[in-house]
């Protein structure tokens, strides 16, 4: 392989890696809202640290957004925008954009916490 | 052998709460348990061989020589006996501050706990007296957890997780 390559294989890597650590689906977490709450008994390590992540960030928002979230994702069915809409006296478009604001939010949130924990497990092995 | 089978056949369910007040008007049974195990367990120990035996080899067909290893049975003797002293101590504290919890409950009350737990009588169930006792029970459960030095585990006493409030959820996560 020539010098070129490999160079671009060297800076592939950390953007993949950084890639690989951003990616953070949130409404996978937030599905799981009530599971998390139901089973937190018998549940095993890596969905501990699943409830656990999410719950962080939830703690990071405001109550008022974290009351909207639980509206519809804190429940053992989850009810259609349309529905929770009517009931909160909104048209459908604008609740669907609140919510996807304040998921935006937590994604974020939850991304930062992501990044600030696998920097401190990395700077720890080092030690 | 009909009384055999109808024992058999009966399907007894315990609750939690009335596992741990039996549990706990039974310590000082189980600490007698304890202490005959480590008596046992003593005999045991002092009785065995020391001498150099001999054993076959068979991966190379020859008789070789084996000793009584000191340093290995010594651990593991004194791991055990470490560990069934530590249970012995933790359990007599718990029945210190239970008999304590005892003596402050009026006559009737008490005489109740005994009747229907030890003696196993038919009377009429009080659920606030063993609703007290149970809460009192928690409470030693921590304190003791604490004194050992560890986190008391809050887990376990959550009973319906689904109708935790968030900040609830978030003492019994410790975020």
């Amino acid at each position: 392989m020539n010098e070129q390559a490999i160079s671009e294989i060297n800076e592939m890597i950390p953007r993949l890696r950084s890639q690989e650590q951003t990616h953070v689906r949130e409404v996978y977490y937030l599905n799981n809202w009530y599971r998390y709450k139901k089973n937190l008994k018998i549940m095993g390590s890596s969905e501990l640290k699943n409830a656990r992540m999410l719950f962080r960030a939830l703690k990071e928002l405001t109550q008022e957004n974290r009351e909207f979230l639980a509206m519809k994702y804190d429940r053992p069915k989850r009810p259609t925008d349309a529905y929770l809409a009517e009931e909160l006296g909104m048209s459908k478009d604008r609740y669907v954009e609140k919510r996807r604001m304040i998921q935006r939010e937590l994604k974020s949130i939850m991304i930062s916490q992501k990044l600030k924990e696998s920097n401190g497990a990395s700077k720890w092995r080092k030690k | 052998m009909l009384h055999v089978l109808v024992y058999f056949r009966e399907v007894v369910v315990i609750e939690e709460r009335d596992e741990m007040i039996l549990k706990y008007l039974k310590l000082s049974f189980s600490i007698d348990g304890t202490k005959k195990r480590i008596r046992r367990l003593k005999e045991e120990y002092y009785s065995k061989n020391l001498y150099t035996r001999n054993e076959p080899d068979y991966g190379s067909g020859r008789i070789i020589v084996r000793a009584y290893r000191v340093e290995t049975e010594i651990v593991k003797y004194v791991d055990v006996l470490m560990d069934l002293e530590k249970s012995i101590a933790t359990k007599s504290k718990k029945l210190r501050y239970f008999n304590c919890y005892l003596e402050e409950l009026p006559l009737n009350e008490r005489e109740y706990l005994y009747n229907r737990f030890l003696r196993q009588f038919d009377v009429i169930v009080q659920e606030q007296v063993e609703q007290a006792a149970y809460e009192e029970i928690l409470e030693i459960e921590d304190a003791i957890s604490y004194m050992n030095g560890e986190i008391p585990d809050k887990l376990s006493q959550v009973e319906d997780s689904t109708e935790l409030k968030f900040d609830e959820l978030l003492e019994v996560l410790d975020l």
